[in-house]
């Protein structure tokens, strides 16, 4: 038996909890009381007040809105328990014309706003045909938000065909789907999705001239289909399920290029090679983050790249350690001759030579939220970094394993960008031809 | 990844290391309130909520450090959160390599009357 417990919530997310505890969280209807908002930057009086007074929602005062929680006895409803399942659509749906259809999967939030490809049986099974993988075989089981639910290969097509894909970016959008649903938070998150080895040549992926726009069929719709199933398979509805305060427009197809594997230096490994894969396995990475920043203008001879990307990165989290740099190939070949001649190389001097403020760390909610109690409890550095005076320099990205680079772009300019991707282990494609 | 595939760890084998001052990482995966009650003694807590986000516990793997064995425990049969928090971690953090599960978990350290500590966070 656990502590008895009265939950309490503020007027803006109050019918949002109140629904999500049911639905998605203990599968009971639990007793929250309401306070009024602001409650952030107001005087102690203001919150005196509020205690005093009554609940928005109820109009009952609210101590005793508290102690009937605690105290009065569970209605039947308020005593069902576990997880509900998660809610599944119908297989098929009833035939309709196509302009109505198109408003029908908007009004589902189905999509992302665009037209879409309707999925028909025949375009599914069509979409199914590139891969060896049977269309009942579950890929994931999306646990959360909603419960369980089992994400088939045939879903996934369904949403491949939706995104405009063709059967042969299938496997891709499969491996990926091994990863869904992408980043949700009210940080208003994004992903990236990094495709490496041969498939990169054989569906015609953009690695070069524009890959990170919106110049190339399977770089856009790889991407835009980890955004349907991410939406629709993942159960994210804006204001419902996921709540990111602006959203981001990185969310539409998720950064989803190829790396410019022929154009790397000599002695620079693929990203996939570096996770420990083979130059002939296929293979995607996909990474969370928020951050973009564009060097924006071409290199200066006076002050070489390195330096410049060490600067930008003081403008990142820092979080985890974590840092990605998409470096057009040019870009790759000046940091060879300044002595990187590798991308680990690259990523210790980086470790090392990025320093800030440590106030500057701590002054980011997502660092205070989610390292100060592992500070607290003892882990390091943190729990160093948290008792140093304000203006100490601190090395934040501890970790070179966690700063990485792919080199993309077509040699048009001297432009990277340096982002807080937080890249993880990459997924085979080949298992899911 | 089956749960067996994890690699374990017996409390035995911990303790061991413990005592010849290995420095590792220790991760309860029990609700808060349970590791400030006790836990094993050095331990941090990552809570496992099946129902709770996994991108947030992603976020907070990013604090682990990569140059430390990881050993992960809870309370429960099969010792099933710690295994699926592994697995959680094996597939984020690509850069960390020693990840055990504690055979038999809290319970049986409890049993074996290893040390364990209260905590106020």
């Amino acid at each position: 038996m656990g502590i008895p417990t009265a939950p309490c919530t503020a007027i803006n997310v109050s019918e949002y909890v109140r629904g999500w505890d049911r639905l998605y969280g203990s599968g009971m209807p639990l007793r929250y009381t309401t306070f009024p908002l602001p409650i952030a930057g107001v005087s102690r009086q203001v919150h005196q007040r509020y205690v005093n007074g009554n609940d928005p929602v109820t109009g009952k005062p609210i101590m005793q809105e508290i102690v009937d929680a605690l105290t009065k006895p569970l209605t039947a409803d308020e005593q069902l328990t576990g997880l509900p399942e998660g809610a599944v659509e119908p297989r098929l749906l009833s035939p309709d014309t196509e302009e109505n259809l198109q408003e029908f999967f908007k009004e589902k939030d189905w999509t992302d706003y665009l037209p879409v490809v309707l999925p028909t049986e025949e375009r599914v099974a069509a979409m199914l045909k590139g891969t060896s993988h049977k269309p009942d075989e579950v890929v994931k089981t999306l646990m959360w938000p909603g419960g369980g639910r089992q994400l088939t290969v045939e879903k996934v097509a369904v949403c491949a065909v939706m995104a405009g894909a063709k059967p042969e970016y299938f496997p891709v959008i499969l491996a990926t789907a091994t990863m869904a649903p992408f980043g949700n938070s009210t940080t208003s998150m994004a992903n990236m999705i990094i495709v490496n080895g041969p498939i990169r040549k054989e569906i015609g992926m953009n690695s070069g001239t524009g890959a990170m726009g919106p110049h190339n069929r399977p770089n856009a719709t790889i991407g835009r289909a980890f955004t349907l199933l991410s939406k629709s398979a993942g159960n994210l509805h804006a204001g419902v399920t996921t709540f990111g305060s602006l959203g981001s427009n990185l969310q539409y197809n998720n950064c989803c290029f190829a790396e410019n594997e022929e154009a790397l230096p000599e002695g620079w490994e693929p990203l996939s090679v570096q996770f420990g894969y083979k130059k002939e396995d296929s293979v995607v990475t996909v990474g969370t983050g928020w951050t973009y920043v564009s060097c924006v203008g071409e290199l200066v001879t006076t002050y070489p790249p390195q330096m410049l990307i060490r600067d930008y990165m003081k403008s990142l989290s820092g979080m985890g350690s974590t840092a990605l740099l998409c470096a057009d190939p040019l870009v790759a070949g000046i940091l060879y001759d300044q002595g990187f001649t590798t991308k680990e190389m690259l990523a210790q001097w980086l470790s090392k030579n990025v320093r800030i403020p440590v106030q500057q760390y701590w002054g980011n909610g997502i660092i205070t939220t989610g390292f100060t109690n592992l500070a607290l409890q003892g882990l390091e550095p943190f729990a160093t970094w948290q008792k140093l005076p304000p203006d100490s320099l601190i090395e934040p990205f501890i970790n070179p394993k966690t700063i990485n680079t792919v080199v993309v772009g077509g040699q048009t300019n001297t432009i990277w960008f340096i982002t807080d991707f937080m890249i993880r282990r990459g997924v085979s494609i080949d298992a899911w031809r | 990844m089956e749960n067996k595939e994890v690699p374990r760890i017996t409390c035995e084998d911990l303790k061991q290391l413990m005592d010849e001052g290995e420095k590792l990482v220790i991760m309860d995966t029990r609700a808060s309130s349970s590791y400030r009650e006790e836990h094993i003694k050095g331990a941090i807590n990552i809570y496992y909520n099946p129902a709770g986000d996994p991108v947030e516990r992603g976020m907070t793997f990013t604090a682990l450090p990569a140059d430390r064995p990881l050993v992960i425990y809870c309370d429960c049969i099969d010792e099933s959160d710690s295994s699926i928090m592994a697995q959680e971690l094996k597939y984020q953090r690509y850069d960390i390599d020693d990840v055990r599960v504690l055979k038999l978990g809290f319970m049986r350290w409890k049993e074996l009357g290893y040390p364990t500590e209260k905590s106020a966070y």
